[in-house]
């Protein structure tokens, strides 16, 4: 009687199966020490001390710090729980480390059979398959290695250029935006007029000979002393010039120049980041911010050659808001990223940007501080400039819809951001830069929405008059003359309403309205006893101060306006967004041209007017117009 | 002949089997060496926890450990040699595929998991880089051995170093189970990248800057059990690539590889595919998972050889311009290759802290505050060190634009021979092509043609 022959121990090792089931055993037993493993590494602590028992004991302690014997009973509490969660935490590391032998184990039983069973199952070469070089002599130095090699060239090429182009540096490029950086001493003028080592790649130097800067008041270098109003006067600190007029009374200007040949330019500097803001001016510097969605910046460069004396990066927000959901923001491409005009007291700088931050720097560039007021809900994006009043930064910051608006009128404190005051609005989204003035020796600022034009103490935010005037969309800012503001927008028209009322003064206070010709995007401009209206489409309509009525005169001009219209000595200047320029002068009878210009490239900013230059800001470039 | 090649293919119809091995198998095992490799990386990485609030118990001081000892130097480099002499003898003598595997476990054994990957050969060729540069290195003699000996080795035997004793190439070895033979063009482009890290390695160490090599070594942290995350799961998807293409980091990443090719190629006494005469039976050629076997090129034809001198002569008219174009694009360079040095890194931290474009400080950041250093120095000198690098990046550019030049125009050199032989560049002398030759060595008198090749070992003959 014979059994059932076993099979050899010698025959099992050759028999593939016998492999697989090696190999298949010790990867199961490698995916459950691998599970283990992970289970572990799931529920491990990381920092024992921020467990919330801990923080919770930790608490208690705190308050108990009146009662010693309290106070130790915690003490001791706090001691077995953190040898308690340290024993746990070594206890796991030692699990860890036995378990990562054993997976070092089995992962080799599982590769090595998994190579035995690769063996035992090996197919024989078949040379049918065989390729012989014989046949193909041009193989080795085929065409196709070849162009495999020149394409992994190409390749190493292109990726190389793309770390280039992406790259992004804090750092300060040069010495010289190192010393900007860190100004040897506090006189931000001293380091102003500090010879620059400008870099012939970023100063495009129009004229043959290096300008020298005009005659300017030193910067005030005390930062708890501001500068007075007559002193801010001699600089450009917001949009339109620190009286918001677009009005420099006693200077000249060249009377044409071209961006493209460099004639009349005395220099033009790029400008990287886009913004739609218009340039301010303080001593010898120019300041502009820029963003896009990914980056924002503030910028200063040297009025004398228009050289970056430093350029600081303002923090992006948190991609998520408090509520852990995503910060969506989108702007119309005409409004951009960074829309408002910077503003400044004279001793720093204020920007803000579509996200509704704004940031505080000081003239070396480095951030004093930031507030955040959540992104507005505004349709084309937050357009509204800075002004500032004495030691206050006032953010008109209209947003909502009609039916639901959630608009405010905020004064900051300009030295460390805090809230001075904060006033409700009863307006939707607007994009009018708000008009400070004194009136019977109190500052008051007056603001423009749809539909109300509203008057707020600035020293503490009360509402003085409001007066119903303005529909839809209201882009253009206020001016006002002799107790007189002037409001505009393409609907309803202009109006003048007379300063001095309180509450709804709108059957009281309006002297005049007119329907015709009123602008969506520029503000409106008064030269002598006219004021006058550029309209986006290309006219510009004159009507009488006094009396509004009909027009006195119309005047078209080939070109598109989203820049306002600056009076210069007694000339008229306007930028039209192709970036042709006209310089006119008007008179009650008619509107002539005295001159014509080109920028050379598009321009949708106003310009700032200093001793006889113009800098004004282009699609790509920061602009010094001037003689040298 | 083709009696033999007939009985060869009756030899190995023999060991065919019906059920091959499976696609299915196959990839579960890639996919369990993938997650698993990765999971062990992250898991056992080194963790620190910060120290009890309160306790009397006292913190111990840091303290530096003491090195391994001149002793443990000492018996690696006795280990070196005598692994180089094995793994050249079993190459060229024995011309035993099983014993170069076995040597080759015992070096992933000693070199990678008991030594921990340091010091290798590898590494080396940057102490070796900054020893030369910086006169105030010293580097220990140990290092210059181990960078030395395999050249001097693959100077007479080719490149046994790679075959057997490097733990980096012994890891992948090991994990090569079903080698897919991948396109010569891949190989001739991809190839490149080893003299360009080879080219960045040698110009950051020899500047101070980085030991690119060490910290980007894919390997290091499983024969530590543990280091960091992202490193470890680029070692794992390397050995799951390794499942299916032979020695991937050998081929187209390793930098001492790039200069062992050169050494290999002059070697002395290289190994042979047929111990004697080649019967260009053609039987090797799907044998080498590196692509190191070339096949029999024919003379040019006169159509052929006049194509071929004009293909020459554009590619030499090209290279100066190839290089120049790498150098100026390595001029701009400056910023991507100034971030490897610390400094650099520093003051890019303190500066986006400042700015409050980041909200975490770094250990290196808090040191450098609380120690109240001077910020506008350490940027002065940033300043000279991205200077710097600007030239570097000159010189690595250039470095670039000849080792492109150069492989086009060795690509368009024809070089004709009549046999099947070992690329001596690429061939790491590994000993799979043996088994699949049919001549005999003349020594063993049973083998004959006819009889084919003996039977493999299980673990050792393997694709």
């Amino acid at each position: 009687m014979s059994g059932r022959e076993q099979p050899s121990f010698g025959s099992l090792m050759q028999n593939d199966r016998t492999w697989v089931r090696i190999s298949s055993i010790a990867a199961v037993f490698s995916v459950v020490v691998a599970v283990a493993m992970l289970a572990s590494f799931a529920g491990r602590v990381v920092d024992p001390s921020v467990t919330p028992e801990f923080v919770e004991l930790k608490e208690s302690l705190r308050e108990a710090s009146g009662d010693e014997s309290v106070h130790a009973a915690i003490a001791n509490q706090i001691r077995s729980l953190d040898v308690e969660l340290r024993t746990e935490y070594f206890d796991r590391r030692a699990f860890m480390g036995a378990a990562s032998w054993l997976l070092l184990g089995s992962l080799f039983v599982t590769i090595a059979s998994a190579k035995v069973v690769a063996n035992l199952r090996r197919q024989p070469p078949q040379l049918a398959e065989f390729e012989s070089d014989v046949d193909d002599p041009d193989r080795i130095m085929s065409l196709q290695s070849l162009s495999a090699v020149g394409g992994f060239a190409v390749g190493v090429f292109l990726f190389s250029s793309w770390l280039i182009v992406s790259d992004r540096s804090v750092l300060p490029p040069d010495a010289t935006h190192l010393a900007a950086l860190f100004p040897e001493s506090n006189d931000v003028a001293m380091v102003a007029t500090r010879g620059l080592d400008v870099e012939s790649e970023e100063l495009e130097d129009a004229g043959a000979t290096e300008p020298s800067m005009p005659d300017v008041e030193p910067a005030v270098v005390d930062p708890e002393v501001l500068p007075t109003l007559d002193e801010k006067r001699k600089f450009w600190t917001r949009f339109r010039g620190t009286d918001g007029m677009g009005v420099v009374e006693s200077t000249s200007i060249p009377e044409t120049w071209d961006g493209a040949s460099g004639e009349g330019i005395l220099w033009k500097t790029p400008v990287d980041l886009p913004g739609t803001n218009s340039p301010i001016v303080w001593g010898d510097r120019v300041f502009l911010s820029g963003a896009t969605e990914e980056r924002r910046t503030v910028s200063c460069f040297d009025a004398a050659n228009g050289a970056l004396v430093w350029q600081t990066d303002v923090p992006l927000p948190a991609p998520e808001d408090d509520g852990g959901e995503p910060v969506e923001l989108t702007v119309n491409d005409d409004t951009g990223f960074a829309a408002p005009t910077m503003a400044t007291d004279g001793v720093r700088v204020f920007a803000i940007f579509a996200h509704g931050d704004i940031v505080a720097m000081g003239f070396d560039g480095e951030i004093v501080w930031t507030r955040s007021f959540g992104t507005p809900h505004n349709p084309y994006g937050h357009a509204s400039s800075l002004v500032t009043d004495e030691e206050r930064v006032l953010i008109q910051l209209d947003q909502g819809e009609e039916d639901e608006p959630s608009s405010r009128l905020i004064a900051l404190d300009g030295r460390t951001g805090e809230t001075i005051w904060e006033t409700s609005r009863d307006v939707p989204a607007s994009w009018s830069t708000p008009l400070v003035i004194e009136y019977e020796g109190e500052s008051q600022v007056i603001t423009c929405a749809n539909p109300w034009v509203i008057t707020y103490r600035t020293s503490d935010g009360e509402e003085i008059w409001r007066c119903d005037a303005l529909y839809q969309d209201v882009g253009p800012s206020p001016v006002m003359r002799d107790g007189v503001v002037y409001v505009c927008n393409e609907v309803p028209g202009g109006a003048a309403i007379r300063l001095g009322g309180s509450g709804d003064v709108t059957d009281t206070h309006i002297i005049w309205q007119v329907d015709f010709g009123a602008p969506d995007t520029t503000s409106p401009l008064l030269v002598d006893d006219m004021i006058l209206m550029l309209a986006s489409f290309g006219t510009l309509t004159s009507y009488d101060i006094g009396e509004g009525g009909d027009p006195v005169w119309e005047q078209d001009f080939d070109d598109g306006f989203k820049s306002s219209p600056t009076k210069i000595g007694d000339r008229v200047l306007l930028i039209g967004e192709s970036g042709a320029c006209w310089i006119v002068a008007t008179t009650k009878e008619a509107c002539e041209t005295v001159s014509e210009a080109d920028l050379g490239e598009k321009c949708v900013t106003s310009p700032a007017i200093l001793d006889g230059r113009i800098y004004v800001r282009g699609e790509k470039h920061l602009f010094c117009i001037g003689e040298s | 002949m083709k009696r033999l090649v007939r009985s060869v293919r009756e030899s190995w119809g023999r060991h065919t089997v019906a059920n091959p091995f499976g696609g299915r198998l196959r990839w579960s095992f890639a996919s369990l060496l993938a997650l698993l490799v990765g999971l062990h990386s992250s898991i056992v990485s080194g963790e620190l926890i910060p120290t009890p609030d309160f306790s009397s118990h006292s913190i111990p001081t840091t303290q530096v450990p003491s090195g391994s000892g001149l002793a443990w130097e000492y018996l690696d480099v006795a280990i070196l040699v005598v692994a180089l002499s094995l793994a050249s003898y079993f190459a060229l003598v024995t011309r035993s595929r099983r014993h170069l595997f076995l040597l080759s476990f015992a070096s992933l054994v000693w070199f990678g998991f008991v030594r921990q990957g340091c010091v290798c050969s590898i590494g080396a060729t940057q102490n070796v880089a900054l020893a030369i540069f910086d006169n105030g290195y010293v580097i220990p003699l140990s290092v210059v051995a181990f960078f030395l000996l395999p050249l001097l080795f693959t100077l007479f035997f080719g490149r046994t170093f790679c075959a057997a004793v490097c733990p980096l190439g012994a890891i992948q070895e090991f994990v090569s189970v079903k080698n897919v033979q991948v396109p010569r063009w891949v190989d001739h482009s991809l190839g490149l990248m080893t003299w360009i890290y080879l080219g960045a390695a040698v110009i950051f160490s020899a500047t101070g800057t980085a030991f690119l090599i060490c910290r980007y070594d894919p390997f290091v942290g499983f024969f530590r059990l543990g280091g960091n995350a992202n490193m470890m799961i680029a070692g794992g998807v390397l050995l799951l690539v390794g499942v299916f293409v032979g020695r991937p980091y050998c081929r187209y990443l390793c930098p001492y590889g790039a200069v062992l090719s050169v050494f290999s190629r002059f070697s002395r006494f290289h190994v042979r595919i047929p111990p004697t005469q080649c019967i260009t039976c053609g039987l090797c050629s799907e044998a080498c998972p590196y692509g190191a076997i070339e096949s029999p090129v024919s003379r040019a034809t006169p159509v052929e050889a006049s194509r071929g001198r004009r293909r020459l002569g554009y590619l030499l008219v090209a290279a100066p311009l190839i290089v120049v174009a790498f150098a100026g694009l390595g001029a701009m360079m400056r910023g991507p290759l100034s971030r490897m040095d610390p400094e650099v890194q520093l003051a890019e931290q303190l500066r986006m802290e400042t700015l409050g474009l980041t909200a975490t400080t770094t250990d290196a950041s808090e040191a450098f505050r609380n120690a109240r250093r001077d910020e506008r120095a350490l940027l002065e000198k940033v300043l000279v060190t991205q200077e710097r690098f600007r030239w570097l990046g000159v010189a690595l550019g250039a470095w670039i634009g000849v080792v492109i030049s150069v492989k086009l125009v060795s690509l368009a050199v024809r070089r004709p021979h009549a046999d099947y032989r070992a690329d001596t560049k690429n061939c790491v002398s590994c000993g799979r092509c043996f088994w699949y030759c049919p001549v005999p060595d003349g020594k063993a008198p049973g083998v004959t043609p006819t009889t084919g090749p003996t039977e493999p070992s299980q673990l050792v003959q393997i694709t």
